[in-house]
């Protein structure tokens, strides 16, 4: 592995993650802004696995409900333990992805984006009605906490606390990250590639765009269910209109826009920048129009820097 | 053809593609012996393009069928046909814009038939490839920095890439200087003592007679005449296709 910023950079980024709460114990706002961004950074690399693909989904937020009422549901009627639950949730996303894949395979762009919004409502309208399993727009209330983590007798990580809770998030977006950088450092990430470049030249020469794209978005849904899952326990208590909202839906998009789509660490510095921004700055400053804050990082990114901002760190290829 | 003659690896059988009573394509025959360069040719709409659409995998046809080596592939998607080594490349250029010449012959050597290549010996393949088509020099330039001349190239490189053993070729020399259309022609020269067999679009003549030993022509959709490039180009019907019946003008571009 060569040593470069691009390597240095994410891991020391990894280490301050893990190593400061140690340093200033009682720091409780960014125990949990920071876990809260680790966990947004994640679904923004979940999002992201699929956006390689040249295709943006405006319906994630159907995977992340699903992983959410999955896991719950499996843990409330099975009685199943939460760190089987919660896997099986995530499937749950992922089986819908494949659903979506074998839906519309030949949608791309814009008509893509609008179907995703729509296939967003299928579940949504069902578990808003289903009220005898899923208490329907009640939702459900009093679910359990995360686990602890108990080794040889050592309780490593205690599920209940706020710092229990962020280094779970730490390791969600960790796993989340290297799955996502794995993909784009591997020979199936450049097929990716070629098919958001140029699909009729990937086909003939040898791609089959609708596996391709199925597999991405099969991953991508997985762990955004895999997301879903783990907040229902983060939060303890969902509803559909939480858990499959436009808002969970279009975030990811913000922060891998804002970020840098095609990159490794794009989508986690959009969340690094603009997640605590909004919480810790604008939030006690406009309690009301905080999210506004996202909309105009859409356009100023639109604008000034298409690439996402960590396009500034390389030396540009060619002028613009 | 002449009973020794060796089975062709290409036989298109009454391929037709007929949408609503109108028929773009009409019962073409043509076989493609191994190691033959067949020129199609016809005026524009004549249906070339719409012949190599059905063959490659981009259409379904309406009648007819398609053999590979003797294998029905009509109908099968393009990435199939690659693998089983037909391959096209576009009239329109169609390279990956953001990455460099190489990575898009990369992306053919992974993908395309031959799939089990050593890492090792890659970057040589690809080397090797981009200076047959003279783009040497160019191999670290993206896609989207490169002249029509030289992306038409590159996709020749991308297809051989693919290890085929059909290739078809649209319209490579359309709008390239003579000296280029001249480069072109000792390279599809090349391709054939690499013990390839093409079918070469060529709409301006200036190239397929040149390297052909069969010209098909087509005018609507129909075949007018097939047979050795001397025969077909002075076809009553091929002259009458281009140049119109007892019509004057558009000839200038016949400067056999």
């Amino acid at each position: 592995m060569r040593l470069s910023v691009a390597t240095i950079l994410p891991w020391g980024a990894v280490l301050v993650l893990g190593l400061w709460p140690l340093a200033a114990p009682g720091a409780e706002v960014w125990l949990q802004v920071l876990g809260y961004t680790s966990f947004f950074a994640a679904l923004a690399l979940a999002w992201n696995i699929f956006a390689l693909t040249g295709s943006l989904s405006l319906g994630h937020a159907a995977f992340f409900g699903l992983g959410a009422y999955g896991a719950v549901l499996l843990e409330q009627w099975l009685a199943l333990p939460v760190l089987l639950a919660v896997p099986l949730g995530a499937l749950a996303g992922g089986v819908y992805g494949c659903l979506w894949a074998a839906a519309f395979p030949r949608l791309r762009g814009a008509y893509f984006a609008l179907a995703s919004l729509a296939a967003l409502e299928i579940p949504k309208v069902i578990v808003d009605n289903w009220d005898t399993v899923t208490s329907g727009s009640m939702g459900i209330a009093g679910i359990s906490r995360l686990p602890s983590l108990v080794v040889g007798g050592r309780r490593l990580l205690d599920g209940g606390s706020l710092g229990g809770q962020y280094y779970y998030l730490v390791l969600l977006l960790l796993g989340v990250a290297l799955v996502h950088a794995g993909v784009l450092r591997s020979r199936w990430g450049w097929a990716l590639r070629a098919l958001r470049e140029n699909e009729a030249a990937a086909a003939a020469l040898g791609l089959n765009p609708g596996w391709h794209r199925c597999l991405a978005l099969t991953l991508s849904a997985g762990l955004t269910g895999l997301c879903g899952a783990v907040y229902a326990h983060l939060i303890g208590q969902i509803e559909p209109t939480l858990v499959f909202s436009l808002h969970l839906a279009a975030f990811p998009l913000v922060l891998c826009l804002f970020g840098g789509r095609f990159t490794p660490w794009g989508p986690v510095a959009g969340a690094f920048l603009l997640y605590p921004l909004d919480q810790l700055l604008l939030h006690p400053i406009f309690p009301q129009g905080h999210s506004a804050v996202y909309g105009v990082m859409i356009i100023l990114t639109v604008f000034f820097f298409p690439g996402g901002i960590v396009t500034w760190l390389r030396a540009p290829r060619r002028p613009y | 053809m002449a009973p020794s003659a060796p089975p062709p690896i290409l036989a298109v059988e009454g391929l037709s593609l007929c949408l609503q009573g109108r028929c773009l394509l009409a019962e073409v025959d043509l076989t493609l012996a191994p190691g033959e360069i067949v020129g199609v040719v016809g005026p524009n709409g004549a249906g070339k393009t719409t012949l190599f659409r059905l063959i490659s995998g981009g259409l379904k046809p309406t009648r007819g069928r398609v053999r590979l080596q003797g294998r029905d592939v009509t109908g099968w998607p393009p990435h199939r046909l690659c693998r089983s080594g037909l391959v096209r490349t576009f009239q329109i250029p169609q390279p990956f814009p953001e990455m460099t010449a190489a990575e898009n012959v990369r992306i053919a050597l992974w993908f395309g038939k031959n799939r089990q290549e050593a890492e090792g010996s890659q970057d040589r393949t690809i080397h090797e490839l981009l200076a047959v088509v003279g783009l040497g020099a160019k191999a670290h330039r993206p896609g989207r920095d490169l002249t029509l001349s030289e992306q038409r190239r590159l996709e020749v490189a991308r297809a051989l890439a693919t290890r085929p053993r059909v290739l078809l070729l649209d319209e490579i020399a359309a709008g390239l200087s003579p000296k280029a259309v001249g480069e072109a022609a000792d390279l599809i020269l090349r391709l054939q003592a690499r013990g390839l067999s093409l079918l070469v679009i060529d709409h301006f003549l200036t190239l397929t007679a040149r390297v052909s030993s069969r010209l098909l022509a087509l005018d609507r959709g129909r075949v007018i005449a097939l047979g050795p490039p001397k025969e077909v180009l002075n076809h009553p019907d091929v002259l009458a296709a281009y140049l119109g019946v007892g019509q004057a003008g558009d000839y200038e571009e016949l400067s056999l």
